[in-house]
């Protein structure tokens, strides 16, 4: 393999990073879906901390950082699109590249739609926790509360989602049906 | 239509889903990061000015 040289302060990054590299790429590739690439994210966000890797003398609060970076890239980007829409043709596509039975790519399809209709705590809870895999104690660190407090917030989202999933066959609201049409003819 | 979704099992399957960059890019972007311009002394370009400004005053 080829040795790298780096400068101290990009080895002390890497050995940080190196043990929340598969849960922060599972959480990017959770959050990029209808936006932008999980690679320009993960870069991007990973650049962003490296330059303030120095500046953060406590390391615990770093990880908060990181994620911090990449809910704002996602915010950012969202913004500057002209139209969101709940049914996303983009996001299946996306989904479906990655997950080789069509059944199972419906599910998650779904489950991402319910998702959606968390608050943004429970909603972060869930993505960092069942998804990428972080431990509770990793979370309680992002989300700068304690492992009892996750503990609850990820008991009450799961009840949600399940009551979310159980509750199909509803009428769609208007703006629902406009994103789908919209979807469609564009 | 009315789909059952095993809930535990769709994460579990997203959760086993193979990541899609590997650290070794990792080390190469960090490799390759601009490296962070040096900031030795904030006030040196307000006085840089402020010397100029004089300079130019006295001629």
């Amino acid at each position: 393999m080829k040795h790298i040289q780096q400068t101290p302060s990009a080895q002390a990054f890497l050995d940080w990073y190196q043990p929340i590299h598969a849960p922060f790429v599972r959480y990017c590739s959770s959050k990029s879906l209808n936006s932008l690439s999980t690679e320009d994210l993960v870069q991007e966000a990973l650049l962003a901390t490296l330059s303030a890797f120095d500046a953060i003398k406590d390391k615990e609060k770093l990880l908060s950082y990181m994620i911090g970076i990449v809910n704002n890239i996602i915010k950012n980007h969202l913004r500057k699109k002209k139209f969101q829409g709940q049914w996303n043709e983009e996001r299946m596509a996306t989904i479906a590249a990655k997950v080789t039975d069509p059944e199972i790519a419906l599910d998650i399809q779904y489950l991402y739609q319910c998702i959606q209709k968390l608050s943004p705590k429970a909603q972060e809870a869930i993505l960092l926790f069942e998804i990428s895999g972080f431990s509770l104690k990793e979370v309680s660190k992002i989300q700068q509360t304690s492992v009892a407090a996750v503990k609850t917030r990820l008991h009450r989202a799961r009840k949600e989602l399940k009551r979310l999933v159980a509750q199909d066959n509803r009428k769609r609201s208007l703006s629902e049906r406009m994103a789908i049409y919209a979807s469609l003819l564009f | 239509m009315k789909r059952n979704i095993n809930i535990n099992h769709s994460f579990a399957h997203l959760r086993n889903l193979p990541i899609e960059i590997s650290f070794e890019q990792v080390q190469q972007w960090v490799e390759k990061a601009p490296p962070k311009p040096l900031i030795a002394n904030g006030w040196l370009s307000y006085w840089l000015s402020k010397l100029n400004h004089w300079k130019s005053s006295k001629n």
